[in-house]
């Protein structure tokens, strides 16, 4: 058999070295800096854990044992690298413990110069430095100026929800109307679960912000906002009799299902207001397409909870054609129409023996709960 | 004859040549790959560095998470595995656990250690399983529920789960999955970000052999001694925290791993939930949630979250290994055929014209090309045609680019979150990057091609294996129980290999030898029984410091399993002998208990049948061993109940 020569596939001999050259290069520079890296973080570990621990302890006896902890003197005994130690350990302890500890333990701050490093990381830091320097000033209850918060922190959710959250927590007198600003200002588009949860927790004591901001924006809004805003208002305990609230009335009819879906859930505290109630068309939920939307509509129903509304409901649920959405409507009306398995409808048998075990378990589980709780 | 040499070497010297630019192709895709890993990756770092100023457990906001657990002959872990759920730290957490006709005490241990009681009354609406025989509830914990029904496979059991669940998102999880206690905070952050686009979010798998478990959480991680294990390790690493990190850059991630992901519960029920003719579900589930969501025109992401980890065991024997990944082969190979019109397909967006070709052709393609290389090289030699010059050098670079890949994927660790606390691990899977290209992923060339051929036949079954445990099963029972492996396949393999990685099933107990078999796992506060009748062969098969346990002496780390005949020999009918157990004889089934059975302790006390030891001893049976849980691998079963676990 004559062999014959693959001249074609031969590459040239410099081809092959340099190809080898930085195959290898990249090969030596990887096993290097993981080596080089493994080894660092196992000895700096080591240092940290040990370092951490007696950071610890000398705080804590400083914070509990002492009237005056005398944190500058202190701080100013550390080296550099214990001080950087002792900014995760305080974190820590400012995210755990509250009232007067909380507040004694935050004057370590301005020692460390904590305070004063995020306001400059604030005006000019990347986006990590000006996150990481909005929760600093949220945990040392800080807040800075109005200006600042508005120049340097709105530029994404995150940022908006963390300035925002400095005057929740340093429970500031503007911290409704300012928060709600900082939030909503400008219809940024939809927050983290933690903007959601800002928006609530400044609008919790004084919602009125809240709603004359979506009184005026909510035509501008994404679905996305308009869902979240909702959800914000469903949790909100403090009523306002005097809210314009049409907003949740016009979302109702919406052309996006989660809007829908929310809408009706965040009527479910204002059943007493019968200006409200005129405006919700409680005979169109039936014609909805959407089960999701319909299951919400009956759990509205449910927590209005007066005769007119289980009347409603009622009927509504006879005439579910989802099995899903039944069970939702049965379980919304279990808790006020105490019918025996007998006298419901034959429709509604199923969902309703399914509907009344489950209220059984969950009774049963809420006082297993109350036994267990004063122990 | 002149001709015919001609033609066979223009052949072979064109296939040459589409194998190199196969080649070059591949890896530049992989390379790109890679590189944008580390930047998700740094992001992600950055991400979980940062914790918002607000306390989790006190918002309202946070969705609720369903763990759907689906358990089949669960009995000696499964108490274990829910206690351990229900201690992970999230605020609005349920557990569904769905027994899928167990055959052994798997619903009356949950009942006996949960409280559990009967909902009387039928589910209200159609779930697409298989019958449910009853759903039951807690009465101790509000959040847990268990469903009963007939037995239907893994993604029959997650469609109850899924469907009988109130919660807005689910967490597919199997039972013998150690989760980190902080993971389902970690796993859920990208619903956390971007609440309205979120659809499926994975986390890392990780290896646990060897690893210290206590109080169901990995609390000492170290690298598992045995070779195959440790390279598994790494493969998982390289896949992990660079293909799926890089996919996820590239908002294409296809594979989220079936022992631990989240998914909106309602687009799962929109698809229809799990499909039950797949034999990789959780590939299949997200590749048909990118075809609907892209079909629906819904803005979404599917992310990686390098740092939630679970724990699994792998296989540390090639014949179990080589069977996952045959079946993950299959699995990948049909769930491209069956979406095989998102290929090249704009509609389906960058998943469709980029990721899922590539993915394809680098995990389905590649380990078939390279296994034809193997055979071309030698005929090349044999015809003259090949230049060794050029064959060294060619392999001397795909193996130093597939050294470098790997390495890339062992540095991301050590730069991210390094695990590993011992330098000295880390030199060790320096070490398998190389070792890997020497015969381990030959093997894998191998594999691929059985499992190309398994399809093909269309074989369907999942295969079984044994699984040892994380220790310390319910009542201490010996932990060993019947598994067959997880999940998944991977982008970022080097090139040529399936890349087949995410959790799986390890063989623990040595099953091919015949005679008493040591069980390595821990069996707490359980007395001790002396090894009876028949004396102890323990030639060969004890393990390390259990070695040469004698008669009568005690021991709280294991147990004997005796077989009459060599397990490779074996078939169900002669799987006949004694069966140390640890757990009380009253949780063996009456009907498994044979009338001339002999059950003894080590006071040598005989019992009838239908008396009862209280705290374990030997159980005689002449049923197959897979009917008390304790599995042979090579014990056959019916493919429904094969099919069942990952």
């Amino acid at each position: 058999m004559s062999s014959v020569p693959l001249q074609v596939v031969e590459f040239p001999p410099v081809a092959l070295l340099v190809g080898a050259v930085i195959i290898g290069s990249a090969l030596i520079a990887v096993a290097s800096l993981t080596i080089g890296v493994s080894l660092w973080e196992a000895w700096r570990r080591r240092r940290q854990e040990a370092l951490r621990t007696e950071l610890a302890g000398e705080l804590l006896e400083r914070l509990f044992g002492r009237d005056d902890p005398e944190w500058e003197q202190w701080v100013g005994s550390l080296s550099a690298r214990q001080r950087r130690e002792l900014e995760p350990v305080l974190d820590s302890y400012l995210r755990s413990l509250d009232g007067s500890d909380r507040i004694k333990l935050a004057g370590i701050g301005p020692a460390l110069g904590i305070n004063n490093r995020s306001r400059r990381h604030l005006q000019a830091g990347s986006y990590w430095h000006r996150l990481h320097a909005l929760t600093w000033l949220t945990l040392l209850r800080d807040p800075p100026d109005r200006d600042l918060l508005r120049t340097h922190s709105t530029h994404t959710p995150s940022e908006r929800a963390t300035a925002a959250r400095i005057l929740y927590a340093s429970e500031t007198p503007d911290c409704s109307t300012t928060g709600t600003d900082l939030l909503l200002a400008d219809n940024p588009s939809a927050f983290s679960v933690f903007g959601v949860d800002t928006l609530y927790r400044v609008s919790e004591g004084n919602p009125s912000p809240l709603f004359e901001r979506a009184a005026a924006d909510y035509d501008e809004w994404s679905p996305a906002l308009e869902q979240q805003v909702l959800l914000v208002t469903r949790h909100l305990n403090t009523v306002v009799g005097s809210a314009d609230l049409s907003w949740i009335v016009q979302s109702l009819s919406s052309p996006t299902e989660r809007v829908r879906v929310a809408a009706y859930r965040a009527l479910d505290a204002y059943g007493w207001n019968s200006d409200i109630r005129t405006q919700v068309n409680v005979r169109a939920i039936s014609e909805d397409p959407s089960p999701a939307v319909r299951a919400s509509a009956y759990r509205m129903l449910g927590a209005w909870g007066d005769r007119a509304a289980i009347s409603e409901l009622r009927l509504a649920a006879a005439v579910e054609s989802d099995p899903r959405a039944r069970v939702v409507a049965v379980e919304a009306l279990y808790p006020h129409d105490h019918h025996t398995l007998a006298d419901v409808q034959p429709e509604l048998a199923a969902a309703w023996t399914w509907a009344a075990e489950h209220a059984r378990f969950d009774a049963l589980a809420r006082d297993i709960s109350s036994r267990r709780s004063p122990q | 004859m002149i001709d015919l040499q001609a033609l066979t070497v223009s052949l072979l010297v064109g296939t040459g040549f589409v194998i190199i630019s196969y080649y070059i192709i591949i890896n530049i895709y992989y390379l790109i790959v890679h590189v944008l890993a580390l930047f998700e990756l740094r992001d992600s770092t950055n991400e979980s560095e940062w914790k918002p100023p607000f306390y989790p457990f006190g918002s309202p906001f946070y969705p609720g998470i369903a763990m759907v657990v689906p358990a089949y002959n669960e009995e000696a872990s499964i108490v274990e595995s829910v206690r351990s759920m229900l201690t992970l730290n999230y605020p609005d957490q349920e557990i569904v656990v769905v027994n899928d006709g167990s055959t052994d005490r798997t619903l009356e241990q949950l009942q006996k250690a949960f409280k559990l009681e009967a909902v009387a009354a039928p589910v209200p609406y159609d779930v697409p399983a298989k019958p449910i025989r009853g759903v039951y509830r807690s009465t101790r914990y509000e959040d847990l529920l268990v469903i009963d029904k007939e037995n239907g496979g893994k993604s029959d059991a997650l469609n109850a789960g899924v469907w009988l669940t109130e919660q807005k998102l689910f967490c597919a999880v199997d039972a013998d999955t150690v989760i980190d206690r902080n993971a389902l905070l970690q796993i859920v952050r990208p619903f956390l970000e971007d609440p309205e686009k979120a659809v499926a979010s994975g986390g890392t798998i990780r290896v646990a052999n060897d690893c210290t478990i206590s109080d169901g959480e990995v609390t000492e991680v170290t690298l598992p001694k045995t070779g195959l294990a440790g390279l598994q390790v790494m493969e998982y690493l390289r896949a992990f925290y660079s293909g799926r990190l890089g996919l996820s850059r590239l908002k294409g991630l296809v594979l989220i791993s079936g022992a631990f992901g989240i998914f909106r519960t309602d687009y799962v029920r929109a698809i229809g939930g799990y499909r039950h003719d797949t034999i990789t579900e959780d590939l299949d589930l997200v590749v048909r949630l990118h075809k609907y969501l892209c079909d629906e025109e819904i803005e979404y992401t599917v992310d990686f979250i390098a740092e939630p980890v679970a724990w699994t065991e792998v296989p540390e024997s090639f014949r179990v290994l080589g069977r996952q990944r045959r079946r993950w082969y299959r699995g990948m190979v049909e769930t491209a055929v069956t979406n095989r019109e998102m290929l090249f397909n704009r509609k389906y967006g960058r998943v469709g014209t980029v990721i899922l070709p590539f993915f394809i052709a680098a995990e389905a393609f590649g380990p078939l090309i390279e296994g034809l290389g193997y055979i071309l090289l030698p005929l090349a030699w044999y015809l003259g045609i090949l230049s060794i010059e050029f064959f060294l050098a060619f392999f001397l670079l795909t193996t130093g680019f597939g050294v470098f890949l790997s390495w890339f994927g062992i540095a991301s660790e050590v730069l991210s979150f390094n695990r590993y606390d011992d330098p000295r691990d880390i030199l060790r899977l320096l070490w398998y990057g190389i070792l890997e290209n020497f015969g381990y992923r030959q093997w894998k060339t191998v594999v691929a091609w059985q499992g190309l051929l398994e399809y093909l036949r269309g074989e369907n079954s999942w295969g079984v294996m044994e699984r040892k445990g994380f220790g310390g099963g319910v009542d201490g029972g010996p932990d060993v129980d019947v598994d067959v492996d997880t999940d998944t396949n991977s982008a970022g393999s080097a090139p040529g290999e399936a890349g087949a990685l995410a959790s799986g099933a390890a063989t623990a107990a040595r099953v091919d030898t015949s005679g008493f078999i040591w069980v390595q796992n821990p069996i707490e506060r359980e007395p001790a029984f002396g090894v009876i009748d028949g004396g102890v062969d323990g030639e060969g098969v004890g393990e390390g410091e259990n070695e040469g346990e004698e008669d009568g002496e005690s021991t709280d780390d294991g147990g004997f399993i005796w077989t009459s005949l060599p397990v490779t020999e074996r078939t169900p009918a002669d799987d006949t002998g004694f069966i140390w157990v640890s757990v009380p004889i009253a949780a063996v089934d009456e009907e498994d208990i044979q009338s001339d059975q002999v059950v003894r302790d080590d006071s040598n006390l005989e019992m009838t049948g239908d008396e009862r030891l209280d705290d374990g001893g030997f159980i005689w049976t002449s049923l197959p061993i897979t009917d008390t849980g304790l599995l042979s691998e090579e014990a056959p079963r019916e493919a429904h109940e094969d099919r069942f676990r990952d």
